[in-house]
């Protein structure tokens, strides 16, 4: 059972991401949007620490759509294995982070662990967020302090047997999660480095531009290469600089792309991407969106598969 | 002279007419036609972004583009009927097919462009800022575009 169960398992984060995406609703992003921006008097940590939580899109998956309430949870991400439910990310004591420590909120973030010891699903992005920087997650932990707390309580995750048991989750954390903090290539340069660490890291942008072997893991030696079948079954673009993805955009159109949507050609960005552009890239610097550029303009170059 | 020209537009008006029918019939051209129209919205933001990029043009400009981005977005739906669908054709189209599970919504996006175009057209109307232009053709993008693209949409090989 346990084994049979396992490559089911292991297509779960991508098929979240998916879900995810598709339950976009305009309305949401919009006050997620507002309420971020609301938090006018940050410390220079917790500003900081706004750019991380930004970077990273946290509040996507978890404030709940039309009108939930930020960061408090209850945002329903479905699967075939069931629908999950995110938690309450608030400082509040008891529904949410309140009575964490920091050390408990990095080892959530890049160990995947509760405290108690359990293991996240993939659904929670970790396996990307493990390459997080110290100071990231201290800045970040001093941005959620900044948060209302809400004491909307959590809601189980409804998912089918097996998949409840969190247990079986270890086997597939042997198998595809390498824990450690993102060291870049010393090839890079300084902002290459930089965006190698927002692309890889924060904006996980390999969960969906990189495809997936029969057993649901990224095929690292088709990094960014798009995929015919990525979340929903959709479309992913190749964004290495191949001919069949981004050989003609230079790092301005990509840094462009990612602040407006727009692609040199004046199509417009579709899908999952919209997502990714609202709520993450168009509100980072134009620093960071060039650094991400000019690190995808060093990627191998990869045909479409 | 005056009675051919009059038959002339007679004729001209016709086949306006009867070209998006008889398009229906064919989802090849159908498809074909929706494709050129999409990238006929795209030009029409070419005006504003050499006009916020390159100093090309007029405000004035940008805003006659955004109101043919208006006008047309009433267009929208009539070049997606059923059957035309990604997964119901063998020509390439990334045409979704929830569009058809929720033709109210999908309509809905296509009015919702020809508001975020009509206000952006004020906005070139009252502002000759190269930056401000900017960011309302950015809002255009997001509320007009993205709107749709984001679940209608699905990228091309
Ligand atoms: C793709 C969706 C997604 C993104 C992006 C995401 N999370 Fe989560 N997160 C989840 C889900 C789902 C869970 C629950 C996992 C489980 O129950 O195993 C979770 C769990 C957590 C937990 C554990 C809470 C608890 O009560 O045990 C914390 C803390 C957390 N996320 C913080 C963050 C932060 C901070 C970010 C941004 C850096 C973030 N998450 C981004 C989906 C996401
Ligand atoms: C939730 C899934 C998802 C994530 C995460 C994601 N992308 Fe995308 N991305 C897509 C999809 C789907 C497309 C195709 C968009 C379309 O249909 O127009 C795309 C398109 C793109 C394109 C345009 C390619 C082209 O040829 O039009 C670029 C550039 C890009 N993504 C960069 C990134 C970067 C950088 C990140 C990380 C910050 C990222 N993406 C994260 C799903 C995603
Ligand atoms: C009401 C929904 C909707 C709106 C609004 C919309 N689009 Fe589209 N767009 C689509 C769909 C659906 C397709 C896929 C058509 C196909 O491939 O058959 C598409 C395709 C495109 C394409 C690709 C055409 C090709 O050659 O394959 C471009 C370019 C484009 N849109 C640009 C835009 C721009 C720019 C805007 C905003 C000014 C916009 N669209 C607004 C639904 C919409």
């Amino acid at each position: 059972m346990l084994l049979r169960a396992l490559p089911a398992f292991l297509g779960l984060a991508l098929l979240v991401t998916a879900a995810q995406a598709q339950e976009e609703q305009d309305q949401e992003e919009q006050t997620q949007e507002e309420q971020a921006e609301a938090t006018a008097d940050l410390s220079p940590a917790e500003e900081r620490g706004r750019q991380v939580f930004l970077a990273a899109s946290c509040a996507g998956c978890h404030t709940a759509p039309d009108e939930g309430t930020f960061l408090a949870g209850g945002r329903a991400i479905s699967s075939p294995f069931g629908t999950f439910y995110s938690p309450n990310i608030t400082p509040h004591p008891e529904a949410g982070l309140g009575n964490w420590s920091e050390a408990e909120f990095a080892r959530a973030l890049r160990e995947g662990r509760m405290p108690g010891g359990s293991a996240y699903y993939p659904a929670f992005p970790y396996t990307s967020y493990t390459g997080m920087s110290d100071a990231d997650v201290s800045d970040l932990w001093a941005y959620i302090q900044t948060i209302e707390p809400s004491d909307q309580a959590n809601r189980e995750h409804d998912l089918s047997f097996p998949f409840g048991f969190r247990f079986l989750l270890e086997p597939w954390r042997l198998l595809f999660f390498e824990e450690g903090r993102f060291e870049p290539d010393p090839a890079l340069s300084e902002e290459e480095a930089r965006g190698a660490y927002l692309v890889e890291v924060l904006g996980h942008c390999g969960e969906c531009h990189t495809p997936r072997n029969r057993l649901g893991a990224q095929e690292q030696d088709r990094a960014f290469g798009g995929t015919a079948t990525g979340p929903d079954g959709r479309r992913v673009a190749n964004i290495t600089p191949h001919e069949d993805g981004l050989a003609d955009w230079s790092a301005g159109d990509i840094a462009y792309y990612l602040e407006t949507g727009f692609t040199p050609e004046f199509d417009y960005a579709g899908g999952a991407m919209v997502e990714v552009i609202e709520t993450s890239t168009s509100q980072l610097s134009d620093a960071d969106r060039q650094a991400m550029a000019a690190y995808l303009k060093r990627l191998a170059p990869l045909p479409r598969e | 002279m005056r009675c051919t020209k009059s038959l002339f537009t007679l004729l001209a008006a016709g086949l306006l007419i009867a070209a998006p029918l008889a398009a229906q019939a064919d989802p090849a051209e159908i498809i074909d036609e929706r494709q050129e129209f999409m990238k006929g919205l795209g030009q029409q933001l070419g005006v504003a972004r050499s006009y916020v990029q390159d100093g090309e043009g007029t405000a004035a400009d940008v805003a006659e583009a955004a109101r043919t981005i208006a006008e047309r977005a009433g267009e929208i739906v009539a070049l997606f009927p059923e059957g035309t669908g990604m997964h119901e054709v063998d020509i390439e189209t990334g045409a979704r097919p929830e569009i058809w599970e929720d033709p109210d919504d999908f309509a809905a996006k296509a009015e919702g462009l020809s508001e975020a175009a009509t206000s952006f057209a004020e906005l070139a109307e009252s502002t000759e800022d190269p930056a401000e232009i900017g960011a309302g053709m950015a809002a255009l993008g997001r509320d007009g575009c993205g709107a749709c693209h984001r679940t209608y949409r699905e990228e091309l090989d």
